[in-house]
């Protein structure tokens, strides 16, 4: 990894920025949420901070970065208020689609034997995480569980199979990963139980290495991928990808 | 707000309880996984938690016994210990469409809270601490001089700037729940990680690898807290920067191969004792 100098202080004046942003409401935003959820009911707490995130066009504390709420909550999930089920079975598409996707990029024919052998053991992973998920659901209740998410195999897959070079192809699995890590960041600000957030969050950090591995071999500027906070910019939106 | 060392890990033992509760389904799960053809035993032994490893925290060939502190505690054999289902994604879907049910009072859940923010504080400003040495910004020295590339020391600049930017937030997360912010480094890791690893960083591989398993370290910690605070608000927080730990142990190992073969070696973040920061180094709500 290189960075040049003058990005690399533009970097780090950019982080300095958000955390000195970021102490003047994060007390207020934070306080806000977590005292009003103590002891409580949690569903409620959800559905509340949600709607009032979106209607009321608050600004959200990420970490130390500031950002209005509209750029981090997709539409789907403010509106309505799904239920851990409903996030783990939405989990579960995404992570079949993105088992799809790899194995399209796999016989793309555009890839080298080393490229190869990150996408076979990134599509191995992405399998185990269906994999649990599936068992989490239980016997399937709707004809689209343990599915691959269509949409999401409709907006990736066409683009791997129109990709011209290997360059190409690994762009569109990274940003595949970034969506997915994004996804699970917005997840576990929704998840209610604890002990499904403790499995998203062993998932979380697995995608996001994914995207770094990607990124470093598209050589890709640092800044795009090492950011000082993750965020849930560019999640999917179970409205645009809804489990059908 | 006060809690001693023995109660917070009595919290922590509930949590490990409630995480081994979930096993069976878990192994369920796993079935299907290890069914497929070509998985080595130990990523299965792993996954499953049995422990196929000493109870060791091992960071830059120094080494820490971490997980013994809880049998110190009482009760509970070595094979009950907190840690050994830290790889499960131990779920209950049976409990989705309800508020989670936290075995420990409100009170309780708060203090862990706190004393965990405080923790990820200190882990995060040891950190810093770290890349102050390695990029030579520190009283504390490298046993000798280490020639290295400008693709380091720019990853060591910015990675201490994401640290200090993570316990910056943190400190304001601590004052949110009611608590003082906590301002030092771990004193238990400098101690006992740190100081005994210095005299063998004299390479520029040496010192990668070192930081490559602080992050590492970093990252497990903040999957396991995750699977231990409150409140959905908090562990998208902390997870907020688990995951950019685990980015920046990525693109070390990037730096150690870069084939990338071996930058993201299992399905699931390993929470489990021996990956993440050992119970001694928790820090008092």
């Amino acid at each position: 990894m290189h960075i040049e100098p003058e990005r690399l202080r533009e970097l780090t004046d950019e982080v300095d920025q958000l955390h000195h942003e970021s102490m003047r409401t994060v007390q207020d935003n934070l306080a806000d949420v977590h005292f009003g959820e103590r002891g409580g009911d949690l569903r409620r707490a959800r559905r509340r901070f949600l709607k009032r995130s979106v209607v009321g066009g608050a600004v959200l504390t990420v970490g130390s970065t500031v950002l209005p709420v509209s750029r981090l909550v997709p539409a789907a999930w403010a509106q309505a208020t799904p239920s851990d089920k409903d996030i783990v079975a939405f989990a579960q598409s995404v992570e079949l689609a993105a088992v799809k996707a790899y194995g399209a990029a796999a016989s793309s024919g555009k890839l080298s034997q080393g490229a190869l052998d990150v996408v076979r053991t990134f599509a191995g992973h992405h399998q185990d995480h269906a994999d649990a998920f599936g068992a989490l659901l239980g016997t399937p209740d709707a004809p689209a569980a343990g599915k691959a998410n269509q949409k999401v195999l409709a907006t990736f897959t066409p683009k791997i199979q129109a990709a011209t070079d290997e360059a190409a192809v690994l762009e569109v699995a990274y940003t595949v990963e970034e969506a997915a890590a994004a996804t699970y960041y917005f997840a576990l600000g929704a998840l209610s139980d604890q002990k499904t957030a403790s499995g998203a969050a062993t998932i979380l950090p697995v995608e996001s290495q994914h995207a770094v591995v990607l990124a470093t071999i598209l050589k890709k500027p640092a800044s795009d991928y090492l950011a000082a906070f993750q965020t849930g910019t560019n999640a999917l939106n179970p409205d645009d990808y809804p489990v059908r | 707000m006060d809690l001693n060392r023995d109660e917070l890990r009595r919290h922590l033992r509930d949590a490990e309880r409630e995480q081994r509760e979930a096993l069976p389904a878990w192994r369920d799960a796993l079935h299907r996984i290890f069914e497929r053809p070509g998985t080595p035993t130990a990523v299965k032994a792993d996954a499953l938690g049995v422990p196929n490893r000493r109870q060791l925290l091992r960071v830059g060939g120094a080494t820490v016994a971490g997980a013994a502190v809880l049998a110190s505690c009482g009760g509970g054999s070595t094979e009950t210990r907190a840690g050994e289902s830290g790889t499960t994604m131990a779920v209950d879907m049976g409990a989705s469409t309800t508020a989670s049910t936290p075995t420990t009072s409100a009170e309780e859940g708060r203090t862990t809270d706190v004393s965990l923010t405080k923790t990820a504080t200190s882990l995060e400003l040891l950190a810093v601490q770290i890349y102050d040495v390695v990029l030579g910004r520190s009283s504390t020295k490298l046993p000798q001089d280490v020639r290295f590339d400008q693709g380091v020391v720019d990853a060591a600049t910015l990675f201490r700037a994401h640290h200090q930017a993570h316990a910056q937030a943190l400190q304001a997360l601590t004052t949110t729940l009611g608590s003082e912010p906590y301002d030092k480094p771990n004193a238990y890791l400098f101690d006992n990680v740190v100081k005994k690893a210095l005299p063998s960083l004299t390479s520029q591989d040496a010192v990668v690898r070192f930081a490559y398993d602080v992050e590492n370290l970093a990252a497990s910690t903040y999957g396991y807290a995750a699977g231990v605070l409150s409140t959905p608000k908090l562990r998208q927080s902390l997870m907020g920067i688990g995951g950019v730990e685990a980015r920046h142990a990525a693109a070390l190992s990037m730096v150690i191969d870069a084939t990338g073969n071996g930058a993201v070696p299992r399905s699931f973040l390993d929470t489990s004792g021996p990956a993440r920061m050992p119970d001694d180094a928790l820090v008092k709500a």
